[in-house]
């Protein structure tokens, strides 16, 4: 695949995350206590498969930069909440791609990984060790949501063809 | 899914229902009366309320963004009418020092109302 063929598809993909994460926190309530599904993190998880993890960076990096920046949110307290989560649950990604790991573990892991990455920004910005307590209950959560998304991204990866290592 | 992913998902999830589990004995045997809202700004704190949860109130006071109103009733506090864009913390409704996030956080407004110990008798 050509550099700019690449780099539009990986525009592209960091476009559909981007509107994802948007469109679900505008559209889909959170279940409770601020938990949500994630649907944003299938496209990291295509774009992982179908074309590397350097643009699987990008995507992320670019989901909650431009995310916030629509929001409005650009360097407030839920953007370094959301930059922790992403940041964490990409390093898992790279880890798991690594050991050669199923979609659906990955996208479990990566949701499980999410979640405690914002909660350890919330309990390093607000002094809060209480949130500790919370995390049982965002693992438990985060298994059945992580399978969810990781059936999706598992769907969409046999259905369409894009991409390539180059 | 692979059978060892499948068992690494079994043995995260039995953690997870073991922690909770022991957090829910300590929340229910550290259960704490008084209530503080601390305000977080450029990395300092200042408390600007404290209230003790068993005594039914309604406490306003100004915030960053406005106003925000905190709801006291039977042991259980929540936010309400609270000047904000997303008003997450008010979708949390009542909660008390034994809830499972005993910590209300609006994060606009750079407040935290949590419990802080027992009232002086």
């Amino acid at each position: 695949m050509s550099s700019t063929k690449r780099f539009s598809y990986v525009s592209m993909l960091a476009a559909l995350a981007i509107l994802l994460n948007l469109t679900e926190s505008m559209f889909i309530p959170p279940i409770q206590f601020g938990i949500r599904f994630g649907i944003a993190n299938i496209v990291a998880l295509i774009a992982i498969d179908r074309f590397g993890l350097k643009e699987m960076f990008i995507v992320n990096l670019m989901r909650v930069l431009i995310g916030n920046l629509i929001r409005g949110t650009i360097f407030s307290s839920i953007f370094w909440i959301s930059g922790g989560g992403v940041l964490l649950s990409s390093l898992f990604l790279v880890l798991l791609t690594r050991s050669k790991s199923s979609v659906i573990f990955k996208s479990i892991i990566s949701s499980i990984a999410h979640s405690t990455g914002q909660v350890l920004v919330v309990m390093i910005l607000y002094n809060q060790v209480s949130m500790l307590s919370f995390i049982p209950v965002l693992l438990i959560t985060s298994i059945p949501t992580g399978y969810l998304t990781g059936i999706i991204a598992k769907e969409v990866l046999k259905r369409v063809k894009v991409g390539g290592k180059i | 899914m692979k059978k060892s992913e499948k068992r690494i998902i079994t043995i995260l999830f039995v953690i997870a229902v073991l922690a909770y589990g022991v957090f829910y004995f300590y929340r229910i045997n550290n259960s704490q009366d008084m209530v503080q809202v601390i305000h977080h700004f450029d990395g300092k704190e200042e408390v600007i309320l404290e209230f003790d949860a068993n005594v039914d109130n309604i406490y306003t006071f100004d915030v960053d963004l406005g106003e925000m109103t905190i709801e006291v009733k039977d042991g259980f506090y929540r936010a309400i009418n609270v000047d904000c864009p997303n008003h997450n913390c008010e979708k949390m409704g009542y909660v008390n020092s034994e809830s499972v996030l005993d910590t209300i956080i609006c994060l606009p407004n750079g407040i935290t109302i949590e419990p802080k110990g027992q009232a002086n008798e």
